[in-house]
């Protein structure tokens, strides 16, 4: 089984560059939301991808699945 | 008398693309928008009158009291502790864990959809654009007046150039104090929330970035 795992770069300006893996479903919402919403305003604009409509129960390893925001410049 | 019944007040924030940080950035871009900031601390009124007023035809003696003030109006700006930022569209920074974020009040009828998003995601569309534009501005000002006195170009006066350096060592060391400020306020927001979630946490230095990977325990 694939680790789950969040992903977050802060970058030498602040700004903030997040992605999940292998967390399937809304889940991967709920956890960046817990994790990151104090800091970001606008999580739930965050570009989904196909992990994001599997259900939690469903485990792929072969998705390299993504989600990413930036709240910065987006110039990385 | 009006009754409010039935209507709720909130406030709609929305973060900007970058990280807004600089009081004088912030002063600055309002400005290009042609948006007034409600009483706006003196010392920035102050600031912003002290730029304006170095010019090439100052007197060398003029010039180097201007830049000895902006130099110390700077670092009186960087000691100031705003919590919130009125301008004159209704709009509010409000500093939230190391940078502003822009929002702002809405009455509407319980149930109902908002009616400020859309107007708020404009501004700061705006504001970023403006906020980007002076913080090159701002940053190729100091590196061109730097390139010119390492060059010899200006042709300045000892005492000239040591304001000069003085300035734009005060300009630079606020930015970059700001910024280790806001790095250092997400990298602890990242660290201890992932922790009391239950998170094992890995930290790398990549370069200038900070990486982690938050691994959920077994």
């Amino acid at each position: 089984m694939a680790e789950e795992n969040i992903q977050i770069i802060v970058h030498d300006d602040g700004r903030i560059e997040f992605s999940t893996h292998d967390i399937k479903g809304e889940a991967c919402m709920e956890e960046l939301e817990k994790i990151l919403g104090e800091l970001v305003d606008d999580i739930d604009k965050a570009k989904t991808t196909s992990e994001y409509h599997e259900p939690p129960s469903q485990r792929k390893t072969n998705i390299s699945a993504k989600k990413q925001q930036k709240t910065g410049s987006g110039s990385s | 008398m009006p009754c409010n019944r039935g209507y709720i007040t909130n406030w709609n924030w929305t973060e900007a693309q970058r990280p807004i940080i600089d009081l004088r950035t912030v002063y600055l871009a309002l400005k290009k928008l042609g948006i007034m900031w409600n009483e706006a601390p003196q010392s920035l009124n102050n600031w912003h009158e002290a730029r304006n007023s170095l010019t090439s035809s100052q007197k060398v003696a003029q010039r180097i009291i201007s830049l000895s003030r902006l130099a110390n109006l700077v670092n009186e700006i960087q000691t100031l502790n705003i919590p919130q930022i009125t301008l004159s569209n209704g709009m509010i920074l409000s500093w939230r864990n190391g940078s502003y974020s822009i929002g702002k009040q809405e009455r509407i009828r319980s149930g109902q959809q908002t009616q400020t998003g859309a107007e708020i995601s404009q501004f700061v569309t705006n504001f970023d654009a403006a906020y980007a534009s002076i913080e090159i501005e701002m940053q190729n000002e100091l590196d061109n007046i730097l390139e010119d006195i390492e060059s010899g170009k200006s042709q300045l006066a000892a005492e000239e150039i040591e304001a000069h350096r003085a300035r734009i060592d005060s300009e630079k060391n606020a930015l970059n104090k700001s910024r280790q400020q806001l790095r250092e306020t997400r990298m602890k927001h990242v660290e201890t929330v992932g922790e009391t979630l239950g998170y094992a946490i890995r930290k790398q230095r990549i370069g200038k970035k900070i990486k982690y990977v938050l691994v959920r325990n077994p």
